[in-house]
């Protein structure tokens, strides 16, 4: 997928924009400060409906404006398409060639982004919950019925929660709580099982990657790490289970800590707890004490991402860099600047000119200052 | 302007479902310039709606009279139960004409997040009719939600299995005269599931 021309209005610092980038490499360049990550982040929020940095409409919606308007037109192939988003302080409306959408499902996966920031760093050391959340959306994009399920296990899971704790408070029998146990485990085992497949295809791709822009040989592993009851599964790998055999482990599972989970008042196994453990060289990439490293891998994970959707859905996601220059070195820099025309549509935000002469051409730069986007070098509209 | 009388009419308007302050107010200008006999018919016809109706003391279905039409109707199967959520449900199924067993009307899903537990449902008269009623079939007819899912299954685990009563769960899948390109990935995984032979 292509983004052909992006249409800006009252977005963040950005009164109002109209480009047409190019097909390859788009390079954003400003101060900081300058609107560069805000060109970004209307791109990503053209394809996820929501921004990868803040929770509420106002502060997307420029300062006195009553509304922020996004307008893409993108090509796959030979189709083209219309997106607009319109930010309302309270509300949003969504339009696919003109045509309200109702259900912000149905928008989901209507454009193919992939972004990496400096927050998808934070994955490497940060919480579980961030690499739970950087699979959970990877999947989303290119299984729907993964989304879903995703959807209606939170659903499941803030149900029997409830539950657990009015059985505590004895106001309930537990025998109530056999149905959402076991909708809880048939979802789990459906979203389990897509996690391993996924996770086993990314990280081929994610290590590749990885070995190519660190230059050297060095072993990058990636396991899933599910929260169930090792008496459960007998050193049998999760990977190596189906969808039916995890969930009557999830059954097991939920059944054995059932006393628990009542006192506790909350669900103690199952996806929402898992985690990956990232492995460089036998040792925990949590435990890095090189920065550097950690960046390679989480910049790996992200193109490893761009790269499966192109295998899985046979369309090249456009990729958003935003300020990838400042989280590597220059080695890095120049090395990852030559794997670039690889993928397809790229939009880069720098700091720094001279990234711009390590790139290879077809190009278009763009200078942004104080919300002002201004072609620098590139095709004209 | 301000007219009073008008604005409480909008008011209570609101309160009804899907029914915003813009809807509100076009609906009560039009009310205000009904023919008073129009008017006053729809006051009488929701005055008389909540005088007469009530629950049939049998199944929960609406009812004028202390059991309903279908309860009391000696032409209906009484072998055969259909459990819906709503009364809504019941117009529904009637509509279809082919059913001719007789209902049981929940008046909701297990929902505890919204503090709905079997208490709050109309499940112990259900149970009192398996053991009154010869009743051979139990057809589970919630919706099929999370919550009406797990309202199925609750209620699948309480009737008695030495009881003579079969529990079944009504189909889900591709609706009828619809197109599988347009079903969603769950419906259509649900109606692979439910696939039965030719």
């Amino acid at each position: 997928m292509k983004i052909q021309r992006l249409r800006l209005q009252d977005f963040r610092n950005i009164r109002a924009c109209d480009l047409a980038p190019e097909d390859g490499i788009n390079i954003l360049c400003g101060e900081n400060g300058q609107g560069k990550t805000n060109l970004v982040e209307a791109i990503y929020l053209l394809a996820n409906l929501s921004s990868f940095r803040a929770f509420s409409n106002r502060k997307l919606i420029r300062h006195g404006a009553p509304a922020a308007r996004i307008h893409g037109v993108m090509r796959t192939g030979a189709t083209e398409k219309e997106l607009a988003v319109e930010l309302m302080p309270a509300s949003k409306t969504v339009k696919v060639n003109g045509k309200g959408v109702a259900r912000g499902v149905d928008f989901f996966g209507e454009a193919a982004v992939t972004l990496f920031s400096p927050e998808t760093v934070k994955m490497v050391r940060g919480a579980p919950e961030l690499r739970r959340r950087f699979l959970d959306t990877a999947l989303s994009r290119v299984d729907r019925g993964y989304l879903l399920d995703l959807k209606e296990y939170r659903r499941i899971l803030e149900q029997r929660n409830r539950l657990l704790r009015m059985v505590r408070e004895g106001r309930v029998s537990v025998a109530a709580l056999h149905p959402w146990t076991t909708q809880l485990a048939e979802r789990g085992g459906r979203i389990l099982h897509g996690r391993c497949r996924y996770l086993s295809e990314l990280s081929a791709v994610a290590v590749e990657i990885f070995q190519q822009l660190h230059h050297k040989e060095s072993s990058l592993r990636i396991v899933y790490r599910a929260a169930l009851p090792r008496s459960l599964m007998a050193g049998i790998p999760v990977e190596s289970l189906d969808t039916a055999a995890l969930k009557a482990r999830l059954v097991d599972g939920l059944a054995q800590s059932e006393r628990l989970e009542i006192q506790a008042g909350a669900t103690r196994l199952g996806p929402h707890l898992d985690d990956l453990l990232l492995e460089v060289a036998d040792r925990a990439a949590r435990d890095f004490s090189s920065q550097g490293e950690g960046r390679l891998l989480a910049l790996s994970l992200a193109l490893g991402e761009a790269r499966l959707f192109e295998r899985l859905k046979g369309d090249r996601p456009v990729l958003l860099l935003d300020d990838v220059g400042s989280e590597l070195d220059r080695r890095h820099q120049g090395l990852l600047c030559e794997q670039l025309p690889d993928f397809g549509q790229v939009f880069l935000t720098t700091s720094e000119r001279s990234v711009c002469e390590k790139i290879p051409a077809p190009k278009a730069l763009f200078d942004v200052t104080d919300g002002e986007i201004a072609l620098v070098m590139g095709k004209q509209k | 302007m301000e007219a009073s009388s008008l604005q409480r009419v909008i008011e209570e308007l609101k309160r009804l479902p899907g029914i915003g302050t813009k809807t509100a107010q076009r609906l009560a200008f039009f009310i205000m310039k009904m023919p008073t006999e129009q008017a006053l018919g729809l006051s009488r016809a929701i005055e008389e709606l909540k005088e007469k109706i009530r629950f049939c003391s049998v199944c929960g279905n609406l009812s004028e009279s202390e059991c309903c039409d279908i309860c009391s109707n000696p032409n209906r199967n009484p072998r055969l139960i259909c459990v819906v959520q709503e009364a809504m449900d019941v117009m529904a199924i009637e509509k279809t004409g082919q059913f001719r067993g007789r209902y049981h009307v929940l008046h909701g899903a297990l929902s505890p997040i919204d503090a709905i537990g079997p208490d709050e449902l109309n499940i112990k008269t259900l149970m009192q009719r398996i053991q009154q009623e010869p009743i051979e079939e139990i057809i589970l007819a919630t919706n099929p939600t999370i919550e009406g899912e797990a309202t199925a299954m609750y209620l699948a685990q309480l009737v008695p299995s030495r009881s003579s009563c079969t529990v079944s769960r009504i189909a889900h899948g591709i609706p009828v005269g619809g197109h599988l390109e347009y079903a969603d990935e769950v419906t259509l995984a649900k109606a692979m599931e439910g696939r039965r032979r030719l």
